[in-house]
């Protein structure tokens, strides 16, 4: 950021003084190009289902930044309504799936025979495991923090990763089992 | 989010090339430049965002007694400061007597009022620049601009040695010339 360019702070202000556009759209300009790829991978790789959630994250924070003490970076707090919203489509996706009988299980991987990149395989993971991987091995959090976050235990945190770097190997490269 | 230093007695530890892996994601991605105005047309629509540019633009024929009435209004401002420092200065014994005798607190307060008033009715016609033309904002302004000459008159009358009030007074007559005269005027009076 250049020492020029108003914090997030001050443009936060602006938008909950006097809805200042120009102080949004700076905001947004500054903070969506790191939310987008996450949001993306949440989702496993639905760009449709992103974008309504970054819509439903920005609505959201701009609702809250009232109440939003700045304990955290703008950007973690950012991060932390797009996961929930995130989260909540994918809670809700899982009970229709249920509702239908229908396995749960990610996006239908290509064949084993075609080597997967890494983003690709991720979007293949089941939900929970791809959460837990996103925000460990490629936000980096910790399990301390993603328990925090997802409101699970460290254990389940650590057993997630555990379970998703196992699929992913599988996917990546079936015969070594290592990416 | 502060790495993962703490988590390094993982069962299943990444191997150099999978750290690589996933250190060589793209961490940014620029959405779609429609997303953005979806969001402010959405923020827009529930009252989160107001469009804060441009600004209404005053056609530059109203700009000059807008600059008068500011002037006015400063003027205004200043004798209410004067009013005040002269009371704060009496002992109290006098500020009743002056009070009870021509009731100078209360009309101070009713300028104060009939003023602020004055100017938020000038700030919902100048709402209305961009929409309407000049013509349709005539008689406001020459509303405005009867009232302003009005007080100017009236503060100068209160304050003859104020070289403020002189000056908005010869500005505003100024601009009372034969075109601005009562023959062309529209405003009803009550």
């Amino acid at each position: 950021m250049a020492v020029h360019e108003p914090s997030d702070r001050t443009l936060a202000g602006a938008v909950i003084g006097r809805g200042d556009e120009p102080s949004f759209r700076a905001l947004y300009r500054r903070h969506t190009p790191s939310l987008y790829p996450f949001v993306l991978r949440v989702m496993g790789g639905s760009e449709a289902d992103a974008e309504d959630i970054i819509q439903d994250t920005w609505v959201r924070a701009v609702r809250g930044l009232p109440r939003f003490r700045w304990e955290s970076s703008f950007r973690t707090w950012l991060l932390g309504i797009g996961l929930n919203r995130a989260r909540e489509v994918l809670r809700r996706r899982t009970r229709r799936r249920q509702d239908a009988e229908l396995p749960d299980v990610g996006t239908d991987p290509p064949p084993l025979a075609d080597r997967m990149d890494l983003e690709r395989a991720i979007a293949c993971l089941p939900e929970g495991y791809r959460t837990v991987l996103v925000l460990h091995d490629v936000e980096g959090f910790t399990h301390p923090e993603i328990s925090d976050r997802l409101d699970i235990a460290v254990g389940t945190s650590r057993s997630q990763l555990h379970h998703a770097r196992r699929a992913l190997r599988t996917m990546l490269d079936p015969a070594e089992e290592t990416v | 989010m502060n790495g993962n230093d703490h988590d390094r007695h993982d069962v299943d530890e990444l191997t150099a090339r999978e750290q690589e892996a996933f250190a060589a994601l793209p961490r940014e991605r620029v959405p779609p430049a429609e997303l953005e105005e979806r969001v402010v047309g959405t923020l827009r629509r529930e009252g989160l965002l107001s469009p804060g540019l441009p600004r209404p633009r005053v056609a530059p024929g109203i700009r000059g007694w807008l600059v008068a009435a500011a002037a006015a209004c400063l003027a205004l401002f200043a004798s209410g400061v004067a009013t005040g420092q002269w009371m704060a200065a009496r002992s109290t014994a006098e500020v009743v007597s002056a009070v009870m005798d021509g009731d100078a607190l209360s009309r101070a307060l009713q300028v104060q009022q009939a003023g602020s008033e004055y100017v938020r009715a000038l700030a919902r016609l100048g709402d209305l620049a961009d929409e309407l033309g000049t013509e349709d904002l005539a008689p406001g302004r020459e509303a405005a601009q009867a009232a302003l000459h009005a007080a100017a008159l009236e503060i100068g009358r209160l304050a003859p040695d104020d070289q403020t009030i002189q000056l908005v007074l010869a500005v505003l007559e100024e601009r009372r010339g034969p075109a601005d005269g009562g023959a062309d005027r529209t405003t009803v009076w009550y």
